[in-house]
């Protein structure tokens, strides 16, 4: 079956939200669907305009036994069984103990080719931020790290994001107080650097968080985020 | 009714603080939204303990996912319909067991009326007024714009998740024909809800 034909697409999208669509036909849409952006466009539309039909609908609150277990389900991981030197530097997050080793092996590695030599030979990192992303699943997902007195942000992205053409990666400075700080667009995957006006010190000395969100490509960089955040994470002093 | 439009508002700010993992917003959501998302589950699967299952897995879907929520997609309300539709239609589909169908019968049973007065009559019960209560005004307009045999059809797979098969069960009518209605139905929404 061709589904170029935008009809055909239509038909099927429009049945699939209305929810006719059933058995194979359904699973195979939803195959075709994970790969097909204008599949997607036509289930967006219809998801968009048809969904409103059950505004109206409303019954009584069910028993508070409902959220008690749903409560249950998105508690926050508990704290990485790790040294507790890893936990200082990046905060409480449901990383295993390989994952942490590892993440922190990349950081270094990002950073390394500048190593410093103190005075008396000893090698040591120079002064630098280093800022660790995790998704909404707390897995790893990006490492920032900039020199002190710098004005180069480094990217490394560990597991590819995915976004639409028409999207991009904005990251964010979280400052303690105060609106979210934008430090520029960064990509979805392999490695980048960003280019800061100043020293990374004026942008990132008072923000012990970084935080990614997905913008829209014409309009970004934005001086706000509109959306909601997909990587978030721990930004912190290395040394 | 309270302020829709202020409800809406609240909805959205309450689905921005649950992205950044904010608990207690995350119970505010739940409690403003349980009543229309449990409503919409339990319409479409009957059975009210299958129907909580999977309403906690639509809440815990809308944590895991709040993060990606954009308003640019849509409203936040009909986001959080969609997830909750979305599972139920899945646990629907993908159960191998029957759903028991209810089919309701005119009041005149042994009236020879035809189809279309039979369907009429259905018309304007209690999905008619569903309809009537819909706050998306061109949405409303629309489905009214439609025959009353394919907003019907429409309404049934819609808000009650009737297959095909139950649908021509339900008005008494071909399988082919039910087919047309909801196929002619989605056709004539389309234009008119790009305005």
């Amino acid at each position: 079956m061709n589904y170029d034909r935008p009809e055909l697409r239509d038909a099927l999208a429009s049945e699939y939200v209305l929810g006719t669509l059933h058995g194979r036909a359904r699973r195979r849409f939803e195959r075709l669907l994970k790969d097909d952006s204008k599949l997607q466009a036509a289930v967006d539309f219809w998801q968009r305009e048809l969904v409103p039909m059950a505004g109206p609908l409303s019954v009584a609150a069910p028993s508070p036994r409902l959220w008690t277990r749903i409560e249950a389900r998105v508690k926050p991981q508990h704290a990485a069984a790790q040294p507790g030197w890893f936990e200082r530097w990046f905060g409480v997050r449901g990383l295993s103990g390989l994952a942490a080793g590892l993440v922190l092996g990349l950081g270094v590695m990002l950073i390394a080719p500048q190593m410093d030599r103190t005075a008396d030979g000893e090698q040591q990192l120079p002064q630098s931020y280093a800022g660790f992303l995790q998704d909404t699943q707390g897995r790893p997902t990006m490492l920032i790290s900039s020199l002190r007195r710098g004005n180069i942000v480094d990217i490394k992205v560990l597991q590819p994001i995915e976004l639409r053409p028409d999207q991009v990666l904005q990251l964010w400075g979280l400052p303690k107080e105060g609106a979210p700080l934008s430090l520029g667009i960064v990509p979805a995957q392999g490695k980048g650097r960003i280019t800061i006006t100043g020293t990374s010190e004026q942008w990132l000395a008072n923000v012990p968080e970084l935080a990614v969100s997905i913008e829209d490509r014409a309009l970004a960089p934005l001086p706000a985020p509109t959306a909601t955040f997909v990587l978030r994470g721990p930004c912190a002093k290395f040394w | 009714m309270s302020d829709r439009t202020g409800a809406q508002h609240d909805v959205g700010q309450l689905l921005a603080r649950v992205a950044l993992r904010d608990q207690a917003a995350f119970k505010q959501l739940y409690d403003a939204t349980v009543r229309c998302l449990l409503a919409i589950v339990t319409r479409l699967l009957r059975d009210p303990s299958w129907a909580e299952e999977v309403l906690q897995e639509a809440y815990v879907g809308i944590w895991n996912s709040a993060p990606n929520y954009s308003p640019l997609k849509a409203q936040p309300m009909t986001w959080l319909m969609t997830i909750a539709r979305h599972k139920a239609m899945d646990a629907l589909r993908s159960t191998t067991s029957e759903r028991e169908t209810v089919v309701r019968r005119s009041a005149n049973e042994d009236d020879e009326d035809d189809t279309l007065t039979r369907v009429a009559d259905e018309a304007a019960g209690p999905l008619q007024s569903l309809i009537e209560r819909i706050d998306a005004v061109r949405l409303r307009h629309c489905l009214q714009s439609l025959d009353p045999a394919q907003r019907q059809a429409i309404a049934l797979a819609f808000y009650d998740g009737l297959t095909h098969s139950e649908l021509a069960a339900h008005m008494r009518q071909p399988l082919g024909t039910v087919k047309a209605w909801v196929r002619r139905g989605l056709e004539r929404l389309k234009p008119c809800l790009k305005g």
